[in-house]
């Protein structure tokens, strides 16, 4: 069995607690935790403690809640605070029930009192409250995802519907609009603006359910054998006028030997002009976008495992393309939302927020990933990852 | 009605359950002057109103409260007087749809998506005509 090793933390000020801890931990050999093995860290700071977590990767915290810069409770909530993701074990000194029952409402994984612990308990502790905290992850991510599924389906559902109910009016005032036109025609500058204004209005309106049909269009799928590189040629073709007209330059890195996938080219090709469009209109003048392929193992993250419903499983080779740009990043906090659908941060510029989620849709009908994020050095990445033929 | 002036004009069906815009619709092409137009809202009335008005062309819409245009067009077009009648349907649902059901349309057979504008639409139009002239 392969070892995983679980990063300790312990955060306690009594050094010579702190250092039975570490030794009852990395000596450890009970059957039932043979498969780990532990590394341990020391903090005797809160301060130290959100240093080092800010910076390295904790699988799991062992708290003194009374330490020189903080005490009782106040301890826990802080360090909750700045990572809500690593399950949390206090420490405590004395046996106290009231403060047992607050802690594990505070959102402590368990609740351990010094001296009272064998080594037996305390490693079953640390290692419950792991494994108990990546099932509460992993809940969370398919919950997540689920949510995520079911919005586009009732969208894609209510969208046939309302196309019928709404494109009929729109036909009628068209029509009605062509017959005033007629009526009104003459020298006159304005109403012939306004006419025009209110045709405009009528195509925009039918753009917007165009855009909503997609989604119920979606299951028809025409796949074919194709060169990822050609696909996205021809997307940087369309998008190469704007580009130009904001003094943007590309950059491509295409790799030459990238295997073949197997897409619906359209489809793929609206999801490559949309990542483009998206790119080039969060960048300021004369900023650069880059566009890369290159085929790449997977790793972990949302859709890859080896459930039936996850697209890859970790490790497995994909085909990705990847288009970063060197404009502002996205704050964190709408990052979560960007492939929901009618999420947009465009609105008053036309924008309907269906853009992301059609093109998730899409590549998720590819069996694909397709991943946004800020990168460390500025920018923002958007990447799909494709299947490749065998 | 047979008179020379008449004669020259083009014979259009509008079948569609959508009372305002077939008015509209007829209002519009009749003042082309090109087009007489005969406009009912009922798909169950299509096939007696096309033998009574014998139209050159059928704009019809799919989606009907009485029936499927599709159907009602299946009637019309068994009969052999109407069996190369020019045919625009014209509909606001998505037209994927309407092919995959029924591909016994597609000869001489438009498929046109609402909104539309007039000048687009009488560009269709006449193109159909020609075609069905030529061929």
């Amino acid at each position: 069995m392969q070892k995983n090793i679980i990063h300790v933390m312990v955060v306690e000020d009594d050094r010579d607690e702190a250092e039975l801890i570490g030794t009852l931990l990395t000596t450890a050999k009970i059957p039932e935790v043979s498969a780990e093995a532990f590394r341990v860290s020391y903090q005797t700071t809160l301060r130290g403690a959100m240093a080092e977590i800010a910076k390295e990767y904790v699988d799991v915290i062992l708290l003194d809640l009374n330490l020189p810069d903080s005490g009782g409770l106040d301890t826990l909530i802080k360090l909750r605070g700045e990572a809500p993701s690593i399950p949390i074990v206090v420490l405590t000194g004395a046996y106290d029930r009231k403060l047992a029952i607050d802690v594990l409402h505070r959102g402590a994984q368990d609740y351990l009192i010094k001296g009272k612990s064998d080594h037996q308990l305390l490693l079953r502790s640390v290692r419950y409250s792991v494994e108990r905290k990546r099932a509460e992850e992993e809940l969370k991510r398919i919950q997540t995802q689920l949510i995520q599924a079911e919005k586009m389906k009732s969208v894609g559902r209510l969208a046939a519907g309302a196309a019928h109910e709404v494109k009929n009016p729109l036909a009628i005032i068209m029509m009605g609009i062509d017959y005033l036109t007629r009526k009104f025609e003459g020298p006159d500058e304005k109403t012939k603006m306004i006419m025009q204004q209110m045709k405009d209005a009528v195509l925009r309106a039918d753009y917007v359910v165009k855009g909503l049909l997609n989604f119920s269009s979606l299951k028809d799928l025409d796949m074919k054998v194709t060169n990822l590189d050609e696909v996205l040629k021809e997307s940087i073709a369309l998008v190469r006028h704007a580009m130009e007209k904001r003094q943007i330059g590309i950059v491509t890195d295409f790799d030459p030997h990238l295997p073949m996938v197997k897409i619906d080219r359209s489809r793929i090709q609206q999801v490559f002009v949309n990542l483009l469009t998206n790119a080039e209109e969060s960048m300021p003048d004369g900023c650069q976008l880059t566009v890369k392929t290159y085929a790449k193992k997977v790793e972990s993250g949302s859709s890859v495992g080896y459930r039936t419903e996850d697209h890859f499983v970790p490790g497995q080779l994909s085909v990705v393309a990847e288009i970063s740009n060197t404009g502002p990043a996205i704050p964190e906090e709408i990052l979560e939302n960007i492939f929901d659908p009618f999420f947009t941060t465009k609105r008053e510029r036309g924008g309907t927020g269906l853009g992301l989620s059609v093109a998730k849709s899409i590549v998720d009908q590819h069996k694909g990933l397709i991943r946004i994020y800020n990168r460390e050095e500025g920018g923002v990445c958007a990447a799909v990852f494709l299947q490749p033929v065998d | 009605m047979i008179n020379g002036f008449h004669m020259s004009k083009k014979k259009i069906l509008v079948i569609d359950d959508e009372v305002n815009f077939s008015n509209l619709l007829k209002i519009n092409l009749e003042d082309i002057g090109e087009y007489e137009v005969k406009a009912i809202y009922k798909g169950s009335e299509g096939y007696e109103a096309a033998r009574e008005f014998c139209p050159d062309m059928i704009i019809i819409d799919v989606v009907l409260k009485d029936a499927d245009g599709r159907d009602v067009l299946s009637l019309i077009k068994s009969d052999s007087q109407f069996q190369h009648v020019s045919v625009i349907i014209l509909s606001a649902v998505p037209l994927k749809q309407i092919l995959e059901k029924h591909p016994v349309l597609l000869g001489n057979t438009l498929i046109l998506s609402k909104p539309i504008t007039l000048a687009m639409l009488v560009e269709h139009i006449h193109q159909q005509l020609k075609k069905s002239e030529n061929g």
